[in-house]
C-alpha cells in the first residue's frame, strides 16, 4: 500500500522536501495530542512509515523517493536533513534544462531516465507493496516539465497497472518564466495522456492563501510548499480500510477528467490558533464550500457557469466520523454532473487519529469544471506566443517542431472544452 | 557544479579581467596579501568555487586559507588570456595572482593588431588558430559540466574585436553545445581610435551570427554611472575612473553567474537567460543593470534591507541611469521583448511579484511580450552586502546602439577612409563591409518590426 514519489526539478524537490517534513512531523506528533491511545497511534505510525519510508539496517528512516534534477544544488539542499535519508538521487546531466520543455523531454531525459528506471525498479522490488507512483513537478521550468513528462511516459509503459499520478504546480499567471505557457501546455497535454490523475496546484492561489488566510506578510516558497505538503499528507496518510486506489477511483469516473484540486481546513494563522474554539466538521466543511468557488474576479466575464463536479472526496481526520448532516452541505445533487450516479458523487474517508495536532482536519478533493479556468490561462498565453512564433526556435533546436506544438494544442483544447462543457 | 571558461582578449578584455579575478577571489574570502580568510558560511557556497577555478581532485575550496594555499595546491583560474603587446597580460604574469593563470592559457606573444579588425580576424586568427584551439580544448577538458564561455573584449581596437570575434566563431564551430556569452565594450564617447567604427561594425556582425547572448557595454554609460552616481557617494573619496568602470562590468558578470553558482529558492541557471530573453534568432543583445552601485567590498551596515530600500533598488535597476548602455528601458523608445529580475540576499518571492506587477504597468510591450518576465532569487548576496538586484532587458531601444554604430561607420565608409588598411589584408574580402552593414540593417529592421507590433497601453 505504499507510495513512491519522484521529485522532479527545483519545484518538485522543494515540495517533496516539505512533504516528508510534514509526514515526519505527523508521525512524531505527541501521542497525547493525537486523540487516540498509545496502541492505536503506534499502529497508525507503523502504517504511515511503511507507506512513505523504509527502515534501514541501522534503524534509520529512508524516504521512498527519487530526487531528480538536472543541476545538483537543489537536491543537495533537500538531502541536507537530520531525520531521514534520501537514498536515491539522480542528478548528473551537466546543467539545467534552461526552462525549456523540449530540452528536458528530448535531451536531458536521455541522460537520466535509465538511472531513474533502475531506481524505480529497485524501490518496487525492495518493497512488494508499492501501489502508487507520484511525480511532483512545476510545469513552468524545463526539468520538472520535460524530464517529468518523459519519465512518467516511460513508467506508464513499464507499469501499466500502477497508479501513476502527478502533482503539478502551475506558475504565477502574470509571468515568472517567459516560456511558462509553452512548458505548461506541453506538460499537461502529455501527462493527461500518461497518468491516472493530476493534482493541480496554482502558485497564485497558494500565494493568496498564505497572505490572506495565514496572514504571512512576505510569502516565500517555504510557506507555499508547506501548505501543499500539508494537503498532500493529510490526503494520503493512512485511512481506515482505504487504499489510494479507492480515493482515486471515486474522483475519476471518466478517463478524460483527471484534474483534481485540493482544498483543506482549518487554515488559520498561529496567532488565531490560540483563540480558536473547538471546531465541528460542519464548520470546516462550510469553509471548504466557500473556498471552492474560485476567485471569479480573476475570470470575470470569461466564465459564468455554476460548478459541476464529476466526483468529490472528503477526508476527515479527528475524533468523530462525519454525519450525514455534515456531508449534506456538499452532497447537493445540483453540484454534480447528471451522468454520475448519485451514490458515486461524494465519497468520504476517515481516520480517527488526528493529523498532527489538529483536533479535526479535513481535505476535500474535487474534480470539477472550474479546472477549465486554469487551463484557459495556459491556453491563451500559449496561443499568444505561438501566434507570433516567439521562442519556437529554442524548441526546434531540441526537435520539437511546430507540428508537435499543434498536436499538443489539439490535445489540450480537447481537455479544456471537455471541462468547460461539463 | 556548473563551470565557466572566461576568455579575455585584447587590452580592454584583459583589463576588465584584472578587476574581475580579484573580485571573484574576494567573494570566496581570498585577498592578496592577507594571511587569513573570511570564510563564507554555507558549505554549498564553497562548492561553487569550481565554477571559475579548477581545483585538483584531492582538494576542495574549504582546505585553503590564503592565496598562497591556492597556488601551492595548483588551483587554476578557468581563464584564457589573449593579447598582443605584453603590456596587460604581463600584469597577470607578475601580479599577486600570477600563478593562478596557466602559462599555457596565455597566448600573448605576437604583434598587435594595429586597431584593425581585419588584422585580428583575418590574419592573427588563422595564424594562431591551432594554438587557440589547443588551449581552449585543454581548458574544456578540465571541466566536468561546462555551462558557458564568457568572452570579454572591446569592440574598438583590433585584437579584441577581430581576434575576439574570430575566437567566437571557432567556439561556435567546435563547441556548438556550449553557450557563448559575450560582454563587450563599445568605446562610445571615448572613440580614440579612428578606425573604431569599422571595427565595431565588422565585429558586431559576428556577435549577431555566433553569440548566444551579448551583454553590450558602452563606455559613455559606464563613465556617466561612475561620475554621476558612484562619485556622489560620500563613502568614495578616491576617484579611479577606469578601475571603477571596469568594476561595473565585473559586478554585472558576478550577478549574472550568481544563479549558476549559488543556491536560491528560485534558481536561475545561466542557460535560462537565452530561453527567456531571446524570442527570435538574432535578437540576443541584452541591456544589463544592477543595484546598488558600489565598489566591491565597500562596507554597508550589515542589517536586513528594508522593503523601502529594496524597492528603491528595483526602481534604480530599471532606470536609464543604471543601464550599462545608453538606453532607457522604460522610456518612449523602448518596447520590451523580455525582462529578467534576479533578487539576491534579502529579496523575497513577494517582493519579486510586486516588481513584476510594477514593471508590467510601467513598461511598453508587444501584444505577446507583456508576460515575458523571468524572475529569480539567489540566497547569496554580493560580498559585504545584504541585497542586490540584477535586471536584464531585451528592448527595441537596442536599435539605437546599432543605428549609432552604423551612423559612425557610414561617415567613414562614404569617404572610403582607411578602407585599404583592411582590404590589403589577405583573407579580408571587400564584401565584408557590405555584409556587416546588411547585418546591422537587418537587426535594426527586426527591432523596428517589433516596435510596430507594440500593443497600445
Ligand atoms: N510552489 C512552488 N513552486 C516552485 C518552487 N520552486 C519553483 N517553483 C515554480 O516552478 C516553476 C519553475 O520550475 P523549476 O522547478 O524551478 O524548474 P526545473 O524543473 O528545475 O527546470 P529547469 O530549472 O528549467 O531545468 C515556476 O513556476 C516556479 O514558481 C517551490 O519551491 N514551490
Ligand atoms: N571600459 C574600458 N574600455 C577600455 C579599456 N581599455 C581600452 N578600452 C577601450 O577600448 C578601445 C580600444 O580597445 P583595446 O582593447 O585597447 O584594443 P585591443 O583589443 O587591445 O586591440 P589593438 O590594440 O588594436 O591590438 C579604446 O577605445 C578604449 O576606450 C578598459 O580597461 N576599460
Ligand atoms: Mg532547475
Ligand atoms: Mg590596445
Amino acid at each position: 500500500m505504499s507510495i513512491l514519489t519522484l521529485q522532479f526539478g527545483q519545484c518538485g524537490n522543494q515540495i517533496g522536501k516539505a512533504l516528508y517534513e510534514e509526514l515526519y512531523s505527523d508521525i512524531k506528533t505527541d501521542v497525547s495530542k493525537t486523540g487516540v491511545g498509545k496502541k492505536a497511534n503506534v499502529e497508525y505510525v507503523t502504517e504511515s512509515v511503511k507507506k512513505w519510508f523504509t527502515v534501514n539496517k541501522s534503524g534509520a528512516l529512508e524516504v521512498r523517493s527519487i530526487l531528480i534534477d538536472t543541476e545538483s544544488k537543489v537536491v543537495a539542499n533537500v538531502t541536507a536533513n537530520g531525520h531521514y535519508k534520501f537514498r536515491n538521487v539522480v542528478a548528473k546531466s551537466h546543467g539545467g534544462a534552461a526552462n525549456n520543455w523540449a530540452y528536458g523531454y528530448t535531451t536531458k531525459s536521455e541522460l537520466l531516465t535509465k538511472d531513474i528506471q533502475d531506481g524505480v525498479r529497485k524501490e518496487i522490488e525492495r518493497d512488494g507493496t508499492v501501489l502508487g507512483i507520484m511525480g511532483i513537478l512545476g510545469s513552468a521550468g524545463g526539468t520538472g516539465s520535460g524530464v517529468g513528462s518523459r519519465t512518467l511516459e516511460i513508467l506508464r509503459d513499464e507499469y501499466p497497472k500502477k497508479l501513476i499520478t502527478g502533482v503539478v504546480v502551475l506558475p504565477y499567471k502574470r509571468g515568472e518564466v517567459v516560456t511558462q505557457s509553452y512548458n505548461s501546455l506541453l506538460t499537461l497535454a502529455k501527462l493527461c495522456n500518461v497518468t491516472d490523475g493530476i493534482y493541480l496546484y496554482e502558485n497564485d492561489t497558494m500565494h493568496k492563501m498564505c497572505s490572506k488566510l495565514l496572514s504571512v506578510a512576505n510569502v516565500t516558497f517555504l510557506n507555499i510548499n508547506s501548505l501543499i505538503a500539508q494537503q498532500l499528507a493529510a490526503t494520503f496518510q493512512p485511512l481506515q480500510n482505504t487504499s489510494v486506489w479507492d480515493i482515486h477511483k471515486s474522483l475519476t469516473p471518466h478517463p478524460i477528467f483527471k484534474l483534481i484540486q485540493v482544498k483543506s481546513a482549518p487554515h488559520v494563522s498561529k496567532e488565531y490558533l490560540k483563540f480558536e474554539a473547538p471546531t465541528t466538521w460542519s464548520v470546516l466543511i462550510n469553509q471548504i464550500r466557500n473556498s471552492i468557488k474560485p476567485d471569479l474576479q480573476d475570470y470575470l466575464g470569461k466564465f459564468n457557469r455554476r460548478m459541476q463536479c464529476t466526483g468529490n472526496a472528503l477526508i476527515g481526520r479527528g475524533s468523530t466520523p462525519f454525519t450525514a448532516d455534515d456531508l449534506s452541505q456538499i452532497a447537493d445533487s445540483a453540484l454534480y454532473v447528471g451522468w454520475v450516479p448519485s451514490q458515486y458523487c461524494l465519497s468520504n474517508f476517515y481516520h480517527i487519529r488526528s493529523f498532527k495536532d489538529n483536533k479535526k482536519f479535513v481535505t476535500f478533493l474535487t474534480n470539477n469544471n472550474y479546472a477549465c479556468l486554469s487551463l484557459k490561462g495556459v491556453l491563451d498565453d500559449a496561443w499568444t506566443l505561438f501566434g507570433s512564433r516567439a521562442y519556437l526556435h529554442h524548441y526546434q533546436r531540441f526537435n520539437i517542431d511546430e507540428q508537435f506544438f499543434l498536436d499538443s494544442f489539439d490535445a489540450f483544447e480537447t481537455l479544456y472544452e471537455s471541462y468547460k462543457g461539463l | 557544479m556548473t563551470e565557466f571558461i572566461t576568455i579575455q582578449v585584447g587590452q580592454c578584455g584583459n583589463q576588465i579581467g584584472s578587476t574581475f579575478w580579484p573580485a571573484v577571489l574576494d567573494e570566496y574570502g581570498f585577498q592578496a596579501g592577507k594571511t587569513t580568510r573570511k570564510r563564507p558560511t554555507s558549505t554549498n557556497f564553497e562548492s561553487s568555487f569550481h565554477s571559475f577555478f579548477s581545483v585538483p581532485s584531492n582538494n576542495k575550496c574549504g582546505d585553503f586559507n590564503t592565496l598562497a594555499d591556492l597556488v601551492g595546491a595548483n588551483v587554476k583560474a578557468r581563464s584564457i588570456l589573449v593579447d598582443m603587446e605584453d603590456s596587460v597580460v604581463s600584469k597577470f604574469k607578475t601580479g599577486p595572482f600570477r600563478s593562478l593563470f596557466d602559462e599555457k592559457c596565455i597566448v600573448s606573444n605576437y604583434p598587435g593588431s594595429g586597431n584593425n579588425w581585419a588584422e585580428g580576424y583575418c590574419y592573427h586568427g588563422p595564424l594562431y588558430r591551432e594554438r587557440l584551439l589547443n588551449v581552449i580544448q585543454k581548458a574544456v577538458d578540465k571541466c566536468d559540466s561546462l555551462q558557458g564561455f564568457i568572452l570579454l573584449f572591446s569592440m574598438g581596437g583590433g585584437t579584441g574585436s577581430g581576434l575576439g570575434t574570430y575566437i567566437l566563431t571557432l567556439l561556435a564551430d567546435y563547441f556548438p553545445h556550449v553557450e557563448r556569452f559575450v560582454s563587450c565594450v563599445y568605446p562610445t564617447g571615448t572613440e580614440d581610435v579612428i578606425t573604431c567604427p569599422y571595427n565595431m561594425a565588422l565585429a558586431t556582425r559576428h556577435l549577431i551570427e555566433s553569440a548566444t547572448c551579448v551583454f553590450p557595454i558602452e563606455n559613455r554609460a559606464l563613465f556617466d554611472i561612475v561620475t554621476q552616481t558612484l562619485y556622489r557617494q560620500s563613502s568614495i573619496v578616491e576617484f579611479r575612473p577606469f578601475f571603477d568602470m571596469n568594476n561595473l562590468v565585473t559586478n554585472m558578470l558576478l550577478h549574472l553567474t550568481s544563479g549558476s553558482r549559488f543556491s536560491g529558492s528560485m534558481n536561475v541557471d545561466i542557460n535560462e537567460i537565452n530561453t527567456n530573453m531571446v524570442p527570435f534568432p538574432n535578437l540576443h543583445f541584452l541591456s544589463s543593470s544592477f543595484s546598488p552601485l558600489t565598489r566591491p567590498a565597500s562596507k554597508l551596515p550589515p542589517q536586513i534591507t528594508s522593503q523601502q530600500v529594496k524597492y528603491e533598488m528595483f526602481r534604480n535597476s530599471c532606470s536609464r541611469s543604471n543601464q550599462l548602455i545608453k538606453i532607457d528601458p522604460l522610456g518612449a523608445n523602448s518596447v520590451l521583448l523580455g525582462s529578467t529580475l534576479i533578487g539576491r540576499g534579502d529579496f523575497s518571492l513577494s517582493d519579486m511579484r510586486n516588481y513584476v506587477d510594477h514593471l508590467q504597468t510601467k513598461g511598453r510591450f508587444t501584444h505577446w511580450s507583456r508576460k515575458a518576465v523571468k524572475v529569480g532569487l539567489c540566497d547569496v548576496p554580493p560580498i559585504s552586502q545584504t541585497s542586490a538586484i540584477l535586471t536584464l532587458f531585451n528592448t527595441t531601444a537596442m536599435r539605437t546602439l546599432f543605428s549609432y554604430i552604423l551612423h559612425l561607420y557610414n561617415k567613414l565608409y562614404q569617404k572610403k577612409a582607411h578602407v585599404h588598411h583592411y582590404t590589403k589584408i589577405a583573407g579580408f574580402d571587400v564584401g565584408f563591409f557590405s555584409e556587416c552593414e546588411d547585418s546591422l540593417l537587418n537587426n535594426i529592421g527586426l527591432y523596428t518590426d517589433m516596435e510596430n507590433a507594440r500593443q497600445p497601453n
